[in-house]
C-alpha cells in the first residue's frame, strides 16, 4: 500500500495544469468559465480518460483519474461540476457498452472533444426512485418515431445541445424489456424547457417537455428494448467518478466550521471532531473504491460506490447542519453557512435517494431478499 | 505495489488465519475465562503471536496494513483485546528491550502471554502507580504476565511480573479481558529500553489503529451472522430480510463498517494521528450500531445469555471506551483536509 503518487499521477496533474493556464481569463467562475475548461480539456485529451483506448480514451484507471480530479478541485473546477460531466461520464460508458459502432463514431469524438452540452432525461413527475416506470414513449405510428412525455430535474437543460432519454418503446413489453435510450436534440421542434426553481432560489434543472418531437431510429442508443441496461449502466458509473472532490470541497467547509466554533462549547467541538473521522471515511472510501475497479474487482467497487453516496450525502448535512448552528453563536457573520445547509438536502434525493441506495446495499451488497 | 486492496498472497494468508481462527476461537469462550485463554494459547501456538516481529527476531515481518487485516480477523473471533496486547503491542516492546539476551529470553515465552499495566481508557503508560489498583487494564487472560513500563530520566524500563503477582478483578460478567489488576511484589523484570516516551506514544498510537481494526472485524461479524439470520427468519408468512424496515438497519451497519474499514486501511498507509483517530472514532461507531443492530434484529432471542449477541454488545461497549475518545475526537478535528490526496494504482504502475 503505498499513498505517494505515481509518475504517472504527477504527469497529468503537469498536463492539467497546462491545459488549464490556456482558459480564457475570466470575472468569476461562470458557466462559460467552466465550458472553457471543458474545451481545454478536451484539446488536451484530458476528458474521458479512464475510457478505453479504442474509444478515444486513455484506458486509464480511477486511481488516475482522480489525482486529475484533485488537480481540478485545487483550480475550482470540480469534475461535478463540469458541463461535460453527463456526456463524458455518464453517457460515454453506455455507448461504450451498448452503442451501435456507428453511434460511437458519430458521438464518441464529440464527446471528448466537449462539442456539445449534454442533459440527462431520465427522472419524470410519476417516475423518480421508481425510474422503470418512465411514462414518456417513443413509437412508431406510420409517421416515424415520435417521443412524447415530460422529464423533469434536468441539470442544464436550459442551456443544452443534446439530451439522452430514456423512454417506453414498447409499450406492450415486460418491465425493464419496454425502454430505449434515445438521443434527441435539444433544438428540434416540440422540445420545450421549462425552468424550475429550487428550494435554494437557484434554477439548476428544468423540466423538459417533448411534444410529437421526431427522432431519428439510428438515435436509439443501441437495440432497442435494451434502454434499461443502457441506464443502469449510466447509473452505476455516475456513483464512481469525481468522489474524491467531495473531500476536499467538504474539507473547505470544515475548516470554516472549526473557526465559527465557539472555543468553550466542548459538545460542539467533540461534534466537530466526529465530523471530521466522517469527512475522512469518505476520502476513504473514495479512494478504495477507486483500487477496487482498477484491480477488477467491479461488483465489489459498485456496491461501495452506493454506499459511498450514503455516507457522503448524510455527512454533509449533518456537517452543514452543524455549521448552521455555531454561526449562530458567532460573530462571523451569517452568510456562510445558509445556502449550504438547504443545498445539502438535495444530495439525499438526487443521483438515487438514501432509500433506494439502502435497498441496493442490502440487496446487491448483502444479498438480502428482493421484493417487488 | 497496492492501494487499500490486498494482494493474492496477502489475501491467502489472511484467509488461512480467518480458517484457523475459526476453528479455535469460539464466541462461547468468553462465558469462561479459562477457555478464553486456553483458546488464545492454541491459536498463539499456531505462530499467529510472532507474525508482526520483524524477521531478524524470527518474526512474519507483516506490513502494517495486513497486520490490520490480521486484527480484523482476531476481531470477527471476538479477540479484540489479546490481539492488540500479544501480536502488536508486546512483540513490538519487546524487540525494542536493549539487552539482545534479555530481549531472547522475553520473546521465547512465546506462546506465553502478557498485558500492559496502563489504564486502556486513557492508555496513558506513564500513569500507573505500583502498589495501586489499575483499573481498565486491557488484555488480561488467565496466566499472562503483567508489564508495566517505567519512565526514568534517561531511558524507558520495561518492567514484567510472574503471571501469580496480581489480583484481578475483571469488569463485567464475560471474560473480555479488562479489569482492575493489582501487582504484588516487585517485578522478576526489570530491563532497559531502546525507547523513547515518544516512541511509545507513537506505539500506542498504531496500537489504537490494530484495536479499530479488531473492532471493525467484530462490527463484520455481526452484520453477517444478522443477514444470515434474517434471510432464513420468517414472520407474516415471510422471510423478516424482506422487509424494508430491517434491510435498511442492515444497509446502515454496512455503511459504517465499510467506511470504518476503508478508514483504517488509509490510516495504515498514513499513519498521520488525525487518520488513526478517524480510524478509532468510526470503528468504534460501526461496531457500537452493529452489535446494537444484531440484538435487535435477532428479537428476543438476541437479548439472551445463549446467543453471542451479548458477547458483540459487550465487545463494542469496552472498545468504545478505550483510547481516550475525547482525545480522539480533538485529534481527528486535525484531519488534513487541504493536504493532496494520492494513492498509487496498482501493482506494476
Amino acid at each position: 500500500m503505498d499513498l505517494e503518487q505515481t509518475a504517472v499521477q504527477r504527469e497529468l496533474r503537469q498536463e492539467v495544469r497546462a491545459a488549464l493556464a490556456t482558459v480564457p481569463a475570466s470575472d468569476g467562475i461562470t458557466f462559460q468559465t467552466r465550458r472553457d475548461v471543458d474545451t481545454a480539456l478536451g484539446r488536451a485529451g484530458l476528458l474521458g480518460v479512464t475510457w478505453p483506448r479504442e474509444f478515444g480514451g486513455r484506458g486509464l484507471g480511477l486511481l488516475d483519474a482522480l489525482a486529475i480530479e484533485q488537480e481540478l478541485v485545487n483550480a475550482g473546477f470540480p469534475v461535478t461540476m463540469q458541463p461535460s460531466r453527463f456526456a463524458v461520464n455518464l453517457l460515454g460508458p453506455g455507448l461504450h457498452r451498448h452503442g451501435s459502432d456507428a453511434q460511437r463514431r458519430e458521438w464518441l469524438p464529440r464527446i471528448l472533444r466537449a462539442d456539445d452540452i449534454w442533459c440527462q432525461g431520465f427522472s419524470e413527475p410519476d417516475a423518480g426512485s421508481d425510474l422503470a416506470s418512465v411514462r414518456t414513449t417513443a413509437v412508431d405510428r406510420g409517421d416515424g418515431l415520435r417521443l412524447n412525455g415530460r422529464k423533469i430535474w434536468t441539470t442544464q437543460a436550459q442551456l443544452a445541445d443534446r439530451c439522452f432519454v430514456l423512454a417506453k418503446t414498447d409499450p406492450d413489453a415486460p418491465r425493464y424489456r419496454n425502454l430505449s435510450m434515445l438521443i434527441v436534440d435539444m433544438r428540434d421542434p416540440g422540445v420545450s424547457v421549462s425552468p424550475i426553481i429550487q428550494a435554494t432560489g437557484d434554477n439548476e434543472f428544468n423540466e423538459v417537455t417533448f411534444d410529437d418531437v421526431a427522432v431519428d431510429p439510428r438515435n436509439v442508443v443501441g437495440e432497442p428494448g435494451n434502454g434499461w441496461q443502457v441506464a443502469i449502466t449510466t447509473l452505476s458509473a455516475e456513483r464512481t467518478y469525481g468522489q474524491l472532490s467531495r473531500f476536499t470541497k467538504f474539507g473547505r467547509e470544515f475548516q470554516h466550521l472549526l473557526d465559527d466554533l465557539d472555543p468553550t462549547d466542548e459538545t460542539a467541538h467533540r461534534e466537530a471532531g466526529h465530523l471530521a473521522a466522517r469527512l475522512a471515511g469518505i476520502r476513504a472510501l473514495a479512494l478504495r473504491t477507486a483500487a477496487l475497479e482498477d484491480s477488477g474487482r467491479r461488483e465489489e467497487a459498485a456496491g461501495l460506490a452506493s454506499i459511498l453516496k450514503l455516507w457522503w450525502s448524510e455527512t454533509h448535512q449533518d456537517l452543514t447542519s452543524a455549521g448552521w448552528a455555531a454561526e449562530a453563536r458567532s460573530d462571523n457573520g451569517d452568510s456562510y453557512w445558509w445556502w449550504r445547509a438547504i443545498e445539502s438536502r438535495s444530495e439525499t434525493i438526487a443521483a438515487g435517494t438514501s432509500q433506494i441506495q439502502r435497498n441496493i446495499i442490502a440487496e446487491r451488497g448483502l444479498g438480502l431478499p428482493r421484493v417487488r | 505495489m497496492v492501494s487499500l486492496t490486498y494482494d493474492a498472497d496477502e489475501q491467502s494468508l489472511l484467509d488461512e488465519a480467518r480458517r484457523q481462527a475459526a476453528g479455535i476461537l469460539p464466541w462461547d469462550r468468553l462465558k469462561d475465562s479459562r477457555e478464553t485463554a486456553d483458546a488464545w494459547a492454541k491459536f498463539a501456538a499456531h505462530g499467529w503471536q510472532a507474525v508482526y516481529l520483524p524477521e531478524g527476531l524470527d518474526g512474519g515481518a507483516l506490513s502494517l496494513p495486513v497486520l490490520l487485516g490480521l486484527a480484523r480477523v482476531a476481531g470477527e473471533r471476538l479477540a479484540v483485546e489479546e490481539f492488540v496486547g500479544n501480536v502488536f503491542l508486546m512483540p513490538t516492546l519487546a524487540s525494542r528491550l536493549k539487552d539482545p539476551a534479555a530481549r531472547a529470553r522475553v520473546l521465547a515465552a512465546d506462546p506465553g502471554t502478557s498485558f500492559l499495566l496502563a489504564d486502556g481508557r486513557t492508555q496513558d503508560p506513564t500513569a500507573p502507580e505500583p502498589d495501586a489498583d489499575c483499573r481498565w487494564v486491557c488484555g488480561v487472560l488467565e496466566g499472562a504476565r503483567p508489564v508495566r513500563v517505567v519512565p526514568s530520566t534517561d531511558a524507558l524500563t520495561f518492567q514484567m511480573w510472574a503471571p501469580d503477582a496480581y489480583t484481578y478483578e475483571p469488569l463485567g460478567d464475560v471474560a473480555l479481558g479488562v479489569g482492575t489488576v493489582h501487582v504484588t511484589g516487585a517485578p522478576d523484570d526489570a530491563l532497559e529500553l531502546d525507547l523513547t516516551i515518544e516512541e511509545l506514544r507513537g506505539l500506542l498510537r498504531t496500537a489504537q489503529l490494530v484495536h479499530a481494526a479488531a473492532l471493525v472485524g467484530a462490527a463484520a461479524e455481526a452484520l453477517r451472522v444478522s443477514v444470515e439470520y434474517v434471510s432464513v427468519r420468517e414472520q407474516f408468512g415471510r422471510r423478516i430480510g424482506e422487509f424494508q424496515a430491517v434491510k435498511h438497519i442492515l444497509a446502515d451497519v454496512a455503511t459504517h463498517n465499510e467506511a470504518a474499514w476503508a478508514t483504517c486501511l488509509y490510516a495504515g498507509c498514513s499513519e498521520a494521528p488525525a487518520d488513526i483517530a478517524a480510524a478509532h472514532i468510526l470503528a468504534a461507531d460501526a461496531v457500537r450500531g452493529a452489535s446494537a443492530a444484531m440484538v435487535q434484529v435477532h428479537g428476543g432471542m438476541g437479548f439472551t445469555w445463549e446467543h453471542p449477541s451479548h458477547l458483540f454488545l459487550k465487545t463494542a461497549m469496552v472498545g468504545a471506551r478505550r483510547f481516550d475518545p475525547d482525545r480522539q475526537l480533538a485529534d481527528a478535528r486535525e484531519l488534513d483536509v487541504t493536504s493532496e490526496v494520492t494513492v498509487a494504482a496498482q501493482e506494476g504502475r
